[in-house]
């Protein structure tokens, strides 16, 4: 049974693809863009926050200023990148 | 009208509408801030639930959120009396009642499998700005011992990645991290299923710290006097409640990894991005007309805190009252992660250092900052100005502070550096009861308070002067 998604629905499966690129590329944004907030649309980042020394809120702010009227908001992924290397949670060897 | 016990959410949330309780929010509402935002706004407040029924690319569906905030409402749900909410509680854990199994449930009205089991159709709000994308923060997991059967269940935080794909912040120190390595030893996925609006008492249950074995759905059972109807899942032998909104059904992937974060965990900051066990989405049952509910978290005080403090707070009080008598009273200060203990004056003094090992009786039930013991001379555990009193008159810090260094502790806190490590805390425990006899002179002399009955009357009378107050235009 094909479900029939409504563009705000649409506009998520846009978001995983978003993240699916930003997780696929993690250690080389870290070594990029530590600290900073980006957006990402279409597997790339389309926007940079001009410094990791501000706080948060405000490199939310500018990265929003840039992407605001060039990209539907609700597909651009927003987030903020590592200062240090992904955490790996401990996993035991699985059973051979 | 509804009453206790309340075994579906809707039908929590309508006995709170009707008693002036719950406000609907008919105006359309974006799931990237407005719903996060007005959950925030109305907590802040000690304000009413919310039902959002008009979502932004979601039609048909209602998002609640705040029904399990604060102490009246919790008492309500379970039940109790609000004063005597956690002696009541802890006293009816002794008596638990196993689920009832049920073949058919309003949880599978519909049911999605495939590729038509898609995230995308559950109006997960997002909490913060800087999530990338949403997590799904009410949902309830349960997993089963592989060997024994025995099926746990807490609410854990998933990310939702895919269509088909989230990630699972399994804690390492709960039990179903410890279920989930047991899978890994058997080279087996996980099956696991999350619920999404369950009644209330089962999110209660969820958050109880229960010995190895035991399932909180007993738990609910105890509490409500009455079985817990649950049903089959549809891809596992998992039970899940029936009257529950949305079921997601999957597994944890044995050597397959999302990459969760950044979140604003109850810890008030952003998680760090760390690599975490995947869950492959195999199913989602939910009701016709489903409801989302959606649990504020992040910067304190939440409706996740409050219902993670009480029900904490319950189990403490059954372990301490167990181990030692003399205990009285407790209070989980819901976001400091600081406990106040009240005990008896009398056995504290009988006792050899009493508040320290009520102190690490406390702690073997959760990951806490610390346990301050104070006496029935305070008035108000559950108030900091009482509490403080008692630290000024009687606690010493170089004879009544013990430091525990080093105690395992959740990741999330940022007082340590987390990255790649596990987490832990240093604790203390505070004697703030009345010393032995020899140091108790000035004790006798009694507080500095007006009397009791004017102050009493005092109360009574206070209304009236601020109400004249208003009249004179101030």
């Amino acid at each position: 049974m094909a479900v029939e998604l409504t563009a705000v629905q649409k506009a998520r499966k846009v978001q995983f693809a978003n993240r699916r690129w930003f997780d696929d590329h993690l250690d080389e944004l870290i070594a990029k863009y530590p600290g900073q907030v980006i957006a990402v649309h279409g597997d790339n980042v389309v926007a940079i926050s001009s410094s990791n020394a501000l706080r948060p809120e405000v490199q939310y702010r500018e990265v929003v200023e840039q992407v605001q009227g060039k990209y539907d908001l609700d597909e651009v992924m927003i987030t903020m990148v590592n200062r240090e290397p992904v955490w790996n949670v401990w996993f035991p060897k699985k059973a051979e | 009208m509804p009453e206790f016990p309340f075994t579906s959410m809707r039908d929590w949330l309508q006995y709170l509408e009707e008693n002036g309780e719950l406000v609907r929010v008919d105006q359309e509402v974006d799931l990237r801030g407005h719903i996060s935002a007005l959950a925030y706004t109305s907590v802040r407040s000690d304000g009413p639930a919310l039902l959002f029924t008009n979502i932004k690319g979601y039609p048909g569906w209602k998002v609640a959120t705040g029904a399990m905030y604060g102490r009246e409402r919790l008492a309500t749900a379970l039940g109790v009396n609000p004063k005597t909410l956690y002696h009541e509680v802890a006293a009816k854990m002794e008596q638990p009642v196993p689920p009832m199994e049920v073949s058919t449930a309003p949880c599978k009205e519909v049911i999605l499998k495939g590729d038509d089991a898609d995230l995308a159709l559950i109006p997960v709000p997002f909490t913060g700005e800087l999530e990338g994308v949403p997590n799904i923060t009410a949902g309830i997991s349960n997993i089963r011992e592989p060997d024994t059967g025995w099926q746990n269940i807490a609410v854990r935080r998933f990310g939702v990645k895919g269509s088909q794909s989230m990630s699972e912040f399994l804690n390492r120190t709960q039990q179903d991290y410890m279920i989930f390595m047991r899978y890994i030893e058997k080279g087996k996925p996980a099956p696991v299923a999350i619920i999404i609006g369950a009644d209330p008492v089962t999110y209660l249950v969820s958050q109880t710290k229960m010995p190895i074995g035991f399932c909180e759905y007993d738990l609910w059972g105890a509490i409500t006097g009455m079985p817990l109807e649950v049903v089959q899942c549809e891809t596992s032998e998992l039970l899940v409640p029936a009257s529950a909104e949305v079921i997601i059904e999957g597994e944890i992937a044995l050597d397959e990894f999302e990459v969760d974060g950044p979140f604003p965990e109850f810890e008030l900051y952003y998680t760090v991005l760390a690599r975490v066990p995947k869950v492959k989405v195999k199913c989602i049952t939910m009701r016709k007309d489903p409801l989302y509910y959606y649990l504020h978290m992040g910067a304190p005080p939440t409706e996740g805190h409050y219902i993670g403090g009480t029900m904490f707070a319950c189990a403490q009080l059954r372990a301490a009252q167990r181990a030692f008598p003399g205990v009285l009273d407790i209070h989980f200060h819901r976001w400091a992660h600081i406990v106040v203990v009240q005990v008896s004056k009398e056995v504290a003094k009988a006792w050899s250092q009493f508040a320290v090992q009520v102190g690490f009786e406390i702690f073997k039930t959760g990951a806490f900052k610390g346990v301050i013991v104070v006496d029935e001379d305070c008035e108000d555990i559950t108030n900091w100005e009482f509490v403080l009193d008692e630290i000024q008159c009687k606690f010493q810090a170089s004879k009544d502070l013990t430091i525990i260094p080093r105690v395992v502790h959740t990741e999330l806190n940022p007082s340590e550096p987390w990255a790649g490590r596990w987490g832990w805390n240093d604790r203390f425990i505070i004697d703030a009861t009345e010393p032995p006899p020899g140091y108790d002179e000035g004790y006798l002399r009694g507080k500095g308070y007006p009397p009791k009955w004017a102050r009493e009357e005092a109360e009574k009378m206070w209304p009236g002067l601020l109400q004249s107050l208003k009249g004179a235009g101030r």
